[in-house]
């Protein structure tokens, strides 16, 4: 029977939590890479319109301030992705040390 | 026995280990909804065609009120379905956003013709939800890879 190695059980988690923040780390970076540049096209879409009369004004103010607001949700993404991160982290702990729990008592017991 | 065996785990091992020995696994966001997804997907296409014509076309508001409607109806319908899972806050709040963002839509329509540039606050809109989905989608795949292999 196997014996539970608690480093070697570390090892395995620490691996499986680069993996895990890795994928994290990447879609917050395109997160902000891809909207704040999305951001910015629209802003310069919106001014260009406005400048040769395609949009009045008023139209002009009223997008401006929806895109501050829309903006602001922006925390409601992070959040999601920062619980799931924290999620993810400690369920593939969980499962790690499940499987070597199984594996040193011989069967299936999580 | 090797002397780090059970002997004297780590304290953050043992921590883990009661977890797993109560059977937790532990959950703060609500899981991947297919049905979710595939409808922003499809309202989000419909949106952005409906911007192409009414802006190539100079669709007048009460042209375009049939779509509005439909759109807000469909995101109060997503609504309802995300408001029934757990843990799902941020989406919801999001949704909700949504809803706004095609009732400031109309107001700017109100206005005069739409162009695509009067759209960008609702195509960030829907970026975010998308976003969410993906990384709840994402989670499932992650921990799938980073799962060790079943017991032997």
């Amino acid at each position: 029977m196997p014996a539970l190695d608690p480093a070697d059980l570390a090892a395995a988690i620490a691996a499986a939590w680069k993996t895990i923040a890795g994928g994290h780390w990447s879609a917050v970076r395109d997160l902000a890479r891809e909207d704040i540049a999305f951001v910015e096209k629209s802003a310069v879409h919106l001014a260009d319109d406005l400048v040769h009369g395609r949009i009045t004004q008023e139209q002009a103010a009223l997008e401006r301030d929806d895109m501050i607001e829309s903006l602001r949700g922006l925390q409601d993404v992070l959040a999601v992705e920062g619980k799931i991160l924290a999620q993810d982290l400690i369920n593939s702990a969980l499962g790690i040390i499940g499987g070597a729990v199984n594996r040193a008592v011989g069967f299936a017991l999580f | 026995m090797n002397s780090r065996t059970l002997h004297r785990p780590a304290p953050a091992i043992l921590a883990l280990l009661c977890l797993a020995l109560a059977g937790c696994a532990v959950q703060f966001v609500s899981r991947y909804d297919e049905f979710t997804d595939r409808a922003l997907h499809d309202l989000h296409i419909r949106t952005n065609e409906f911007i192409a014509r009414a802006s190539a076309t100079r669709a007048t508001y009460a042209e375009s009120v049939p779509f509005y409607e439909e759109a807000k109806a469909t995101v109060r319908a997503i609504r309802t379905r995300a408001e029934l899972q757990a843990d799902n806050q941020n989406e919801i709040n999001q949704l909700v956003a949504l809803e706004d963002q095609f009732e400031r839509l109309e107001a700017k329509h109100r206005l005069g013709p739409l162009r695509p540039s009067l759209a960008g606050s609702l195509e960030l809109g829907f970026r975010k939800l998308i976003r969410i989905q993906l990384a709840k989608k994402r989670s499932v795949r992650l921990l799938r890879e980073s799962s060790p292999s079943p017991a032997a």
